[in-house]
């Protein structure tokens, strides 16, 4: 059994499309990055990469459990209409018998 | 026994859907009402066919979910196609006897709804398989039939159903097949049986008569190729074995006579690629069946081909044989069972110069062509009469009925 992941989240990269000095300005954007929030960030992702999982096993948990769900429905569905055919019979088996007699006492 | 009428509820399409299940369907109920009192459950809103919109009652299929007590029995046309959608989910909860036109439900599934192709897929797999789930939809994209025959998606109305009719053998072991893999079948239940495919002889037709009203050569020799025009009908292996016959048969012709759909692509620039552009007629689709069997008389030769079958049935093979025409078909599946003095099998494998010494071989004879033509006919006033089918179906739903009316359950 497989589930569909869900990638894990990842730090930014703080990209610049200024021409020449796009590289020296992501390098002090990923500094101040680095020196004001990385370690908090950090965590953070940490955290919610566990929320991500603990919610994708129980999802996939969930889908399995929908499956046994779906699978005994189908079952009861059948005994059902199996029921409701036998009910069917034997709600005409009076008027069956009364014709059969009908037609006997005709005879 | 007991001699009333059952009353039987029919979920189908019905026309102006366009499926052949429609059609087959309007064939079957005059017969089938004979034997039981008939109500329809269809979603074609006012039934094209004013024989069966005065004869029948019709209802939406999703109000089967309010009528299903007034009923006896369910009986369930399902095919590969999205206009059994909501058949589908009424079949989930209210299960009956289905005839599976095809056994292998896929495109019908996934069309309807890519959801419930999901859940259909998982509860075939019996647990979620993602990874399977992106390799069937990769598989149904690229139309990779034998990738998705693996897993037919029949198992809910295998597990489900208190019986199954099919139209031949093939079908009915694949049916048996899944019926041994599931954990939930009984071994009286689902009955199966195999009924043939219904199809009444039409009127003869003048040839030359049909050729002058499509205003198609008196003298050519036309090859034909009917119904919905698809890849795996092999257009582009009739065509490519077509154009070999050229030198040997310059007055011959091919005709396709039916809807091409848009993965078959351009079937004249097929047949420029061949260099027999100017000898391919595409007709389009040909209504009302009238008119399709006057274009279809109207050729020597039909082909029937298949590169792989999903054990379905042909219903235009069927009408093909009915006119009296000699067909081609590939030895594979129900096809391989039709009769061989009724029409003329190539090899499962066999490529485009085998193709072509069979054409050849019914070009340069009338006599094999009329008396593959008569042996045609013969077979399915023999095999597929409505009236002898109808009876087959009483006789089914009779017994599924009594089985499980005078069990103990």
């Amino acid at each position: 059994m497989d589930t569909q992941r869900l990638p894990p989240l990842r730090e930014h990269d703080f990209p610049s499309s200024v021409p020449v000095v796009g590289p020296l300005i992501r390098l002090v954007r990923r500094f101040l990055y680095w020196l004001t929030a990385k370690w908090a960030v950090w965590f953070l992702i940490q955290q919610q990469n566990q929320i991500n999982r603990t919610i994708e096993d129980w999802l996939c948990e969930q889908e399995a459990w929908l499956v046994d769900l779906d699978r005994d429905m189908t079952i009861l569905a059948r005994t059902v209409a199996e029921r409701e055919i036998r009910w069917r019979y034997l709600a005409r088996m009076p008027e069956a018998s009364r014709a059969a007699n009908q037609t006997q006492r005709d005879d | 026994m007991m001699t009333d009428r059952l009353s039987i509820a029919c979920i189908s399409p019905l026309n102006p859907l366009r499926s052949g299940i429609s059609d087959y369907t309007e064939l079957l109920l005059p017969f089938l009402s004979e034997f039981f009192d008939l109500t329809l459950y269809s979603d074609c809103g006012v039934p094209a066919n004013p024989l069966i919109a005065e004869r029948f009652p019709v209802y939406p299929v999703l109000d089967l979910y309010k009528h299903h007590s007034l009923h006896d029995l369910r009986l369930y046309q399902i095919g590969n196609s999205p206009h059994h959608r909501n058949a589908f989910t009424v079949l989930r909860t209210l299960p009956g006897v289905v005839v599976l036109h095809e056994p292998f439900l896929h495109h019908g599934l996934y069309y309807s709804s890519p959801l419930h192709y999901r859940r259909e897929l998982f509860y075939e797999l019996g647990a979620p398989d993602w990874i399977r789930l992106r390799q069937m939809e990769q598989a149904l994209f690229n139309d990779d039939r034998q990738a998705l025959m693996d897993v037919p998606l029949i198992g809910r109305i295998v597990d489900s159903s208190l019986g199954i009719l099919v139209h031949s053998q093939t079908a009915r072991r694949i049916v048996e097949a899944c019926r041994a893999k599931s954990a939930f079948c009984r071994p009286d239940l689902p009955k199966i049986m195999v009924v043939p495919h219904l199809m009444c002889v039409p009127d003869s037709y003048e040839m030359m008569v049909c050729r002058a009203n499509l205003g198609l050569s008196p003298d050519a020799l036309i090859f034909g190729m009917a119904g919905f025009i698809h890849p795996v009908k092999e257009p582009s292996l009739a065509l490519q074995a077509f154009a070999r016959l050229q030198s040997d048969f310059p007055q011959a012709l091919f005709v396709f006579l039916g809807e091409v759909l848009q993965e078959t692509g351009d079937l004249l620039t097929i047949a420029r690629e061949f260099g027999v552009a100017d000898k391919v007629i595409v007709l389009g689709r040909v209504e009302p069946l009238e008119r399709l069997h006057q274009a279809m008389s109207a050729c020597d030769i039909i082909l029937n081909l298949r590169r792989t079958t999903i054990g379905e049935t042909s219903g235009i093979a069927l009408r093909t044989m009915a006119l009296g025409k000699p067909t081609v078909v590939r030895n594979v599946g129900w096809f391989g069972e039709l009769p061989d003095e009724a029409c003329v099998k190539i090899g499962p494998e066999d490529g485009v110069e085998d193709l072509a010494a069979v054409m050849r071989a019914l070009a340069s004879s009338p006599d094999m062509r009329s008396r593959l033509g008569e042996e045609a006919r013969r077979y399915i006033e023999r095999e597929c009469d409505p009236r002898r089918v109808a009876r087959q179906y009483a006789e089914f739903l009779w017994e599924v009925y009594l089985s499980i009316g005078q069990s103990r359950v």
